[in-house]
């Protein structure tokens, strides 16, 4: 908010606010100014250029990503089709030699750290 | 048709910018013309400010604001610049010194008075007046734009009204 000016500090402010108005009314570009499209075109492509390169490379890189995360499943889901139909046959001599139980128990417990780790490097993929 | 830029891009669209730039260009010309004392400079710190503002502003502030905003930009580049030239060169002092003197050397009309008594002042207080008095704008508008507290506005443009009425009272004296 602007003050009120003292009547003696009335006259001083229309003095100066008349000068500085001549002034800029007087101070005009000796040659026409930048376009307004020029100067829009302009901060545009250095848009372009200085984006965030992180940004740029999320976006390039993000089919790379989706195909990574389904080839990760995709191999998770064999691996444990694969062992739930042979970790009987492969384990059985395993399981005659130790006292785990079952050799169902066995490939269990060897696939638990599998997926656990797996799991933990899809978590950490995404966070990235 | 309004070429819009592309996805998270550009504060404003071809045609709001057009609208905004014939509102401002002119009259912020004047103004770092007038701050800076060398037209080449003004031009080159206005396409700088717009490029820069065009990257940052928020599509959603008033016009008011915008403006305000444009000249903060404007105001920070020329110090910044200054800075950089003091560094390089030969200081802020003698380049105003040099500006005062090409004012008085070719004090013939009265747009040179006006001119030279401008450049008498410090480039801070020939910002807040010409922000008071050619822009219009509040004290609290200044105070953000020049990167000061409100109260000391006050102060200041009371100081640099004084001296400038001082200086054109002389002047008109002299002639």
């Amino acid at each position: 908010m602007r003050e009120v000016p003292r009547p003696d500090e009335r006259d001083e402010e229309l003095q100066v606010a008349g000068a500085l108005r001549q002034l800029a009314a007087e101070t005009r570009p000796p040659h026409p100014l930048p376009t307004a499209g020029q100067l829009w075109w302009r901060a545009e492509v250095i848009r372009r250029l200085v984006e965030k390169p992180d940004q740029a490379a999320g976006r390039e890189l993000r089919p790379a990503r989706w195909g990574e995360v389904t080839g990760i499943t995709f191999a998770l889901v064999m691996l444990l089709g694969f062992f739930s139909l042979q970790a009987p046959a492969v384990l059985e001599p395993l399981w005659q030699r130790m006292v785990l139980g079952g050799p169902r128990t066995v490939a269990i417990l060897g696939l638990v750290p599998l997926v656990a780790t797996s799991l933990m490097g899809l978590l950490l993929a995404r966070r990235n | 048709v309004a070429r819009k830029s592309l996805e998270g891009g550009l504060g404003l669209d071809e045609q709001q910018f057009e609208r905004f730039h014939a509102a401002t260009a002119t009259g912020l010309w004047a103004y770092l013309r007038r701050l800076g004392g060398d037209p080449a400079l003004a031009e080159d710190i206005l396409q700088e400010s717009y490029v820069k503002f065009l990257g940052r502003v928020d599509p959603s502030s008033g016009e008011r604001e915008k403006r305000a905003y444009l000249y903060r930009i404007a105001t920070n580049l020329l110090h910044d610049r200054w800075r950089r030239d003091r560094r390089e060169t030969m200081g802020l002092s003698s380049l105003l010194r040099r500006w005062q003197e090409r004012g008085r050397d070719t004090d013939t009309s009265l747009r040179m008075d006006l001119e030279s008594a401008f450049n008498r002042l410090e480039p801070r207080e020939r910002a807040i007046l010409w922000l008071a008095y050619v822009e219009g704008y509040e004290h609290r508008e200044i105070a953000d734009i020049v990167g000061v507290k409100e109260g000391s506005v006050r102060v200041m443009l009371f100081r640099a009204r004084k001296k400038a009425s001082l200086v054109l009272d002389r002047q008109e004296v002299k002639s």
